[in-house]
């Protein structure tokens, strides 16, 4: 005999109700409706697409999201950090790591009546980006442009010296 | 997921042998007593890279951006591979649409949608007898 047989206040016999059809949860969902027709109404055409691009990358991500990319000679590291200036961005460089520190402020509104969306993040942010090799920090360089940065991290001679090619021989 | 969720939606601007991947980026809006104001973050996008179109109650924000590193760079690691931009919002009819005005700046979009003069409230007066 299965157990939930035994408990008589088990869910089989119990008729639950589903959250959303509690009457507290359909008012919220008539309300979030009424949000919804002003800033809201015909979200795009592929929601289904682009929403869940950004969501996995916003919410299983570190901000700021960053690009890697490297040549023979370079490492390259760009950053995704919209509304700072070059001014509000600080950059540490160590032997084994770059991490990028930033606040991204809130302007002050005086006259605000109310907000129909906000999805922007504000805060003080920090990342620190292992390097997979030794670069050479004194050659360093960054620019910033658009609410992009982009760092330029030369490798050091020694590293260029060691990178090889591996021959695969049939076994 | 159907499967017609995953086909990327098509672009008039598509540059043959280029891929292209899309971002619907976050916007922020707000209201003060003369306008409606709409931040979006676009970063990498410069004036020369956005579109916007009013089209009835709907405002169309369309972007591209070319920021990632050349083809003799090669990819180790990668969050922000999107290269196109796309927002549509529904927006309040009694809004000028004459004197909507955009600015982008360090990667935020700044569209700013003044209300119409008739929207503004009257204050009713009520006499007494």
């Amino acid at each position: 005999m299965p157990f939930s047989n035994l408990i008589p206040w088990s869910k089989r016999q119990l008729p639950m109700r589903r959250e959303e059809q509690h009457p507290i949860y359909s008012l919220q969902n008539e309300l979030n409706r009424a949000f919804d027709e002003f800033f809201g109404r015909w979200e795009e055409p592929f929601g289904l697409l682009t929403p869940s691009l950004t969501k996995s990358f916003g919410g299983a991500l570190e901000f700021p999201r960053i690009d890697v990319s490297e040549t023979d000679k370079e490492l390259r590291i760009s950053a995704e950090i919209p509304g700072l200036t070059e001014k509000d961005i600080q950059l540490h460089l160590a032997k084994d790591a770059l991490t990028i520190t930033g606040e991204k402020k809130e302007e002050k509104r005086e006259d605000e009546k109310g907000w129909y969306r906000m999805e922007r993040q504000y805060g003080s942010f920090t990342r620190s980006i292992p390097l997979p090799y030794e670069v050479d920090t004194e050659k360093a360089e960054a620019t910033f442009k658009n609410g992009v940065l982009v760092v330029t991290l030369p490798k050091t001679v020694a590293h260029q010296r060691a990178a090889k090619s591996i021959e695969v021989k049939k076994g | 997921m159907t499967s017609s969720t995953l086909e990327r939606p098509k672009s008039k601007t598509k540059e043959p042998g280029r891929q292209e991947v899309w971002c619907s980026p976050p916007v922020d809006v707000y209201e003060d007593s003369r306008e409606f104001v709409v931040f979006v973050e676009l970063a990498g996008v410069d004036e020369s890279g956005v579109s916007l179109q009013l089209d009835g109650e709907r405002l169309t924000i369309e972007a591209r951006r070319d920021i990632h590193a050349g083809s003799e760079y090669r990819q180790l690691y990668s969050e922000m591979p999107y290269t196109n931009f796309r927002r549509v919002l529904a927006i309040p009819e009694w809004i000028d649409r004459d004197q909507v005005s955009a600015s982008i700046k360090n990667g935020v979009l700044l569209v700013r949608l003044p209300k119409a003069a008739k929207a503004e409230p009257k204050k009713l007066v009520i006499k007494t007898n």
